[in-house]
């Protein structure tokens, strides 16, 4: 039994049974000067903070092939030290010993030295290496196939296993890590720009046969003559000129989705071998939640990791994205978790979205409202490379970045926040059988070497399928999102890869369904609506499988607009239609939080123990105000003062959020 | 021109900030028209400015029909992009042994110019200055070798009123920028008048004697500033630079 292990929807559960809420922030002791490890860490307490993470670069604690300084003459690697101080401190500690970590370091904290070999670089549909043309130096990007790299990094986890091992929570203060970083082709998110090293190629006919059993059973699904799995070369660009075409691609992106995963497990396994099982492991992708990358599917399958969280660097003004990014975590995960949220940025890149105080106060609180449970900021102490954060590298103190997070985390920790849980009536879910297919599609792929507009990877020709569906499906799925927002809908987001045991206690699912769908999605679909739930889906009735074989799990829809199966049913929508949208919603029991609050509010409500509070936020420049028409006064919590009596006006100032307890 | 260990500290984000927005006025952002073809066949044409267009194909390739193109669809640019040479421009220039043996700004200024000399299958009319965010190289490296010194510091501090709105503190060594930090490096000298000459000598003054080499420094208010980053900072390097020894 881990001694630590995950509270679903809450946070960590410690060795005494405590359930230790996820709120930490991210401190690289090996740049920072040892003098301020322990008053950093300190002022790291005064703001609130329970935890603490870093990461540990394996590049910087490596001096040559297989040998590592752990302070023993640069007391800024002492690691033991830095473990000791901060068990000293009181606070928890997240590890995150790559081997990958990016941190802004030139080799993304790889050694230097494995950054150049044709046996570890990834190899792109060019068939030229992986080159990642970063400013201060470009380097290879590693394939997670590369057998040489996984022998590399086990002479990396040998020396470190036993450092960690013996810190481990309670006798040390390490209780969670994390496998490898943003693992996920290193923002190449092209369905053809890499993998196609030799061994990437390998690893793909390894999975056609674990996916298709036989060869027999991939010829039929693709049309196809191949004679032995050794012969199937991997598609360089989407050449398909009919819809039976698209399951040779379709595997491609599959593929692609399980080496992530694979390599994770992979990771996994080996630091499970060398002693570290008391613990959880957890992942971040660094943004996006479509193919590759799946949050359902690295939690749910068998890969070793109990959270898979998402990475968020947004200025205030994307709060649409922000909130979905949220509220998809909350559908989706185990534990909603950011393992990075931008506390400050990086100043490597001069990248354009230089976060300062007036993002973070907004987007903070936002992420909460839309039902994240856990989050680690990154950074709170500033380093080399990275400015914004509420402590300088030399232990000053940025004031309104400090106070910000001070009273954040105080609200958290009075509230309790953690406990606290927003009613799940309707689950949003990205059909993630299109958007695999939109990515599969593409006939060309822009690169960071030479930027290609999107839209220039469809080419013109007689379609395929009703709709664009690079057009379509994302026009649909945002406008579900605008919906959710304007009308202050319950909702949480998922995918179709979701299991139906994570449907289960929703009044209705809406998806955006078109020709084809993954029987087993299907199935789920049809399984909600026998249980008594509502299945919103539309424009089309998906009438093929995953492998654009005819199949239905939705007959009743072929002539109908609406049908009852078991104790639920399942409603067609061919055209979007906001009032026959909200009546469908409204028949399924999905009621508003706020009907009478303006729509251009953002508005969400939780409950615990037959309380309630509110959360408004308003995205805009302009003050916003409003009569309360709730029968109950309102009592500020965060972002205002005082109390509010039935009928006096609420005002949410530009760009705030703030929280309510609604009175009993 | 960035050392491989470049350190990137005590900068401070708002004035940096105001920096990255205005570097983004900065870039010429033109109206593109790209012409996917394969061998002349046309795959898709798209304008930058106005979405889905039609290009008559087959395409015979050239500087006159890019120039043509260009005229017919008033774009600044034409990009005529056969798929292979594109794949294979892409294999040219993901060159391990390039990113060991450049820096990674000559990388990046290698992989720009060889785009330019892929003939016909990957043409792009007229050649730009650059293709990538903030990166104007051979201008600034130019700035580099001729303004300043192989060692030395260069301040640059633009001023609102009496308040700094962007500032910048570049270490160099050897040619190459070690050392990147805004005016928060020099402690103390927080609340100073950023219009006055004196604290401009002030800081000049004292970066060189921080860094122990030759300072120079180019100081303006905001409003010219703005206006060389609409010009895409031409001519700025002109400006006369303070210098003090250590």
């Amino acid at each position: 039994m881990a001694k630590v292990s995950v509270a679903e929807q809450r946070g960590l559960v410690l060795a005494h049974g405590q359930v230790q809420p996820w709120i930490s922030g991210t401190f690289h002791y090996w740049r920072v000067k040892p003098d301020f490890w322990a008053p950093i860490l300190e002022n790291i307490k005064k703001m609130g903070f329970e935890m603490v993470e870093t990461y540990i670069p394996w590049g910087v604690h490596e001096i040559e092939r297989g040998r590592f300084e752990f302070g023993e003459t640069d007391a800024e690697k002492n690691l033991e030290k830095f473990f000791q101080l901060v068990h000293q401190a009181g606070l928890k500690l997240i590890v995150r010993p790559g081997p990958h970590i990016n941190a802004e370091l030139t080799h993304f904290g790889y050694p230097s030295r494995l950054m150049y070999d044709p046996l570890i670089a990834a190899t792109e549909a060019s068939g030229g290496y992986s080159v990642h043309d970063a400013a201060p130096k470009a380097f290879a990007n590693p394939s997670y196939a590369s057998q040489k790299l996984y022998n590399e990094t086990a002479l990396w986890f040998d020396a470190l296993a036993p450092l960690l091992k013996r810190n481990l929570h309670p006798q040390g203060p390490i209780v969670s890590l994390q496998v490898d970083n943003e693992t996920g082709y290193f923002f190449r998110t092209g369905a053809y720009l890499l993998d196609y090293s030799p061994e990437s190629i390998g690893w793909y006919r390894t999975f056609l046969e674990k996916r298709h059993g036989t060869l027999k059973a991939l010829n039929d699904c693709y049309g196809s003559r191949y004679a032995s799995f050794e012969g199937i070369e991997p598609p360089r660009y989407f050449a398909g000129e009919k819809y039976q075409d698209l399951p040779y691609y379709l595997d491609w992106s599959r593929y692609k989705e399980w080496q992530i995963n694979e390599c994770m497990r992979r990771i996994a396994e080996m630091w499970r071998e060398r002693g570290i099982t008391e613990i959880p492991f957890f992942q971040n992708f660094f943004g996006p939640v479509n193919s590759p990358y799946n949050t359902n599917e690295a939690e749910q399958g068998n890969y070793g990791l109990e959270v898979v969280g998402l990475d968020d660097y947004q200025r205030k003004e994307v709060f649409f994205g922000t909130s979905r990014k949220s509220a998809y975590l909350a559908g989706s995960s185990k534990l909603p978790f950011i393992p990075e949220f931008g506390s400050g940025c990086w100043s490597f890149h001069l990248w354009e979205n230089a976060l300062n105080i007036g993002d973070q106060q907004f987007t903070t609180p936002l992420l909460f409202m839309y039902g994240l449970k856990a989050i680690n900021y990154y950074m709170i102490v500033e380093r080399d490379r990275w400015m914004g954060s509420p402590i300088t590298v030399d232990n000053k103190i940025r004031k309104p970045y400090f106070d910000f997070y001070a009273g954040w985390n105080a609200f958290l920790a009075k509230t309790a926040f953690h406990q606290w849980d927003p009613p799940r009536d309707l689950l949003l879910l990205a059909n993630y059988d299109i958007e695999r297919a939109i990515k599969a599609m593409r006939v060309t792929e822009g690169h960071f070497l030479h930027f290609l507009p999107d839209e220039l990877a469809y080419p013109d020709k007689p379609p395929m399928f009703q709709y664009l569906l690079e057009e379509e499906c994302p026009r649909w799925t945002d406008n579900q999102w605008r919906y959710i927002l304007k009308n202050h809908l319950p909702a949480f987001c998922s995918d179709t890869i979701i299991s139906s045991e994570k449907m289960e206690g929703y009044k209705a699912v809406w998806v955006p369904t078109f020709e084809f769908m993954d029987q087993r999605a299907q199935k789920n679909l049809r399984r909600f609506a026998e249980e008594g739930g509502t299945v919103l889906m539309g424009p089309l009735v998906p009438s093929l499988d995953e492998n654009l074989r005819p199949h239905s799990e939705f007959k009743e829809l072929q002539n109908a607009f609406q049908a009852n199966v078991g104790k639920g049913k399942l409603v067609l929508l061919r055209e979007w239609n906001e009032k026959e949208i909200g009546r469908i919603l409204t028949e399924a029991g999905v009621q508003s939080v706020a009907e009478w609050a303006p729509p251009e509010i953002l508005c969400t409500r939780f409950k615990k123990d037959g309380k309630e509070i509110l959360f408004f936020a308003n995205p805009a420049e302009k003050t916003v105000s409003f009569p309360s028409p709730m029968k109950k006064g309102l009592v500020a919590l965060w972002g205002a003062e005082g109390t509010v009596s039935p009928g006096q006006t609420i005002e949410l100032k530009p760009w705030s959020v703030t929280v309510w307890e609604v009175r009993p | 021109m960035i050392h491989p260990d470049v350190v990137y500290e005590h900068t401070e984000i708002n004035q940096v900030r105001n920096f990255v927005d205005i570097s983004k006025i900065a870039q010429p952002n033109p109206r593109t028209l790209y012409v996917l073809h394969e061998n002349g066949r046309i795959l898709k044409a798209w304008d930058s400015a106005s979405g889905k267009v039609s290009v008559p194909g087959p395409l015979n390739p050239s500087f006159e029909k890019a120039e043509e193109l260009r005229l017919q669809f008033k774009a600044d640019e034409v990009q005529l992009i056969d798929r292979e040479t594109y794949q294979r421009y892409l294999k040219e220039a993901l060159n391990l042994e390039k990113a060991r043996d450049l820096t990674g700004y000559d990388f990046k200024e290698w992989t720009k110019n060889l785009k330019l000399t892929m003939g016909n299958g990957f043409l792009i009319h007229p050649a730009r200055e650059h293709y990538d965010y903030f990166h104007y190289v051979e201008r600034t490296k130019a700035f580099i070798r001729e303004k300043l010194q192989p060692d030395c510091v260069f301040l640059i501090g633009v001023n609102e009123g009496r308040d700094w709105w962007t500032s910048g503190v570049f270490v160099f060594t050897g040619g190459l920028v070690t050392t990147v930090s805004t005016f928060e490096t020099f402690e103390g000298k927080e609340g100073m008048d950023a219009a006055l000459p004196a604290t401009h000598q002030n800081l000049m003054t004292t970066a060189a004697w921080k860094f122990q080499k030759t300072a120079f420094g180019l100081f303006l208010s905001r409003e010219p500033f703005e206006l060389f980053a609409k010009n895409q900072w031409r001519k700025m390097g002109q400006q006369i630079l303070l210098k003090t020894a250590p």
